[in-house]
């Protein structure tokens, strides 16, 4: 693909001291590191400390950049590195226990749950820009461990494979926080984007 | 009664594509059969689609400024050494 031939060469000029290239990388893919400092810190202006950090890191060890895996994978690996300060993914004991993210009763087979409305199109319940904050409001809710493979998964698109390797974790422990965390934000969007919801009055 | 429960820890595996043919097969029946997990579902895949959607907002130029001196000063440095 182009795309990866412009890449390979932007990081060959840059390598020789042309900050130019260098800063071709930082338009591509500088957006997509942003959102995803924004969505795993939360705090904007944090964020944007940190989007910084990443791409003088970047820039420090662009020597290091072999190639074998994707410039973005690479970039993706040192953000999240400079993010687990924040994030504190091990210190922090907070679990998501299945009964937490599915509606009580859900699992009663044959029962109607009072929980389980239809959901309509989000698109036509919200403005673009309540759904959107909405969204980033209730992943920040997730605790750290499972919002950083959400983000990795669903925000970013990376493999599970792609995640399990960014993170040091096992393909089946990115399994089990993704499904986790789908399953708690999908409730937590629940009241706002089921049938049964009330329209969202604006002021 | 099937077991509701071990279906939707299922659901987010089938919804990518990694669940085995065989669950497969009865996760489908399943929801065929029982209106709260097919909410659920419909749902969960809602959930992952919208945030699937959502775009990158473009750079700010106060901070395209602030990173370029930073780079700047920085690979100034670096022709030095
Ligand atoms: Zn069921």
């Amino acid at each position: 693909m182009s795309n990866r031939a412009d890449e390979g060469r932007w990081v060959r000029e840059a390598r020789s001291g042309d900050l130019g290239a260098f800063w071709k990388l930082v338009e591509r893919h500088g957006p997509m590191v942003r959102r995803l400092l924004q969505r795993l810190v939360g705090d904007r202006d944090r964020a944007d400390d940190l989007f910084s950090e990443t791409f003088m890191r970047a820039s420090d060890r662009i020597d290091q950049f072999r190639g074998e895996s994707k410039f973005s994978t690479w970039l993706t690996a040192i953000a999240i590195n400079l993010a687990k300060n924040e994030l504190k993914l091990e210190k922090r004991r907070s679990t998501l226990p299945w009964e937490n993210v599915i509606p009580d009763e859900a699992h009663r087979h044959g029962k109607t749950h009072a929980d389980l409305a239809e959901w309509a199109d989000p698109h036509t319940i919200l403005e673009q820009k309540e759904l959107a904050e909405l969204m980033e409001r209730v992943v920040r809710q997730l605790p750290p461990k499972y919002r950083v493979v959400f983000v990795l998964r669903d925000v970013e698109g990376l493999s599970t494979e792609e995640t399990a390797e960014a993170l040091g974790l096992s393909i089946t422990a990115v399994k089990s926080r993704a499904a986790r965390a789908r399953l708690a934000l999908r409730k937590s969007l629940a009241p706002a984007l089921s049938t049964k919801a009330r329209p969202v009055t604006r002021a | 009664m099937p077991d509701c429960r071990k279906l939707l820890a299922q659901m987010s595996e089938y919804i990518d594509g990694e669940l085995p043919k065989d669950l497969c097969a009865s996760l489908e029946r399943h929801l065929a059969d029982c209106p709260n997990c097919r909410v659920m579902f419909d749902s969960l895949t809602k959930t992952i689609k919208i945030y699937r959607e959502g775009k990158e907002e473009p750079l700010p130029d106060e901070l395209k400024d602030k990173l370029h001196k930073a780079l700047e000063a920085r690979w100034a440095r670096k022709r030095r050494a």
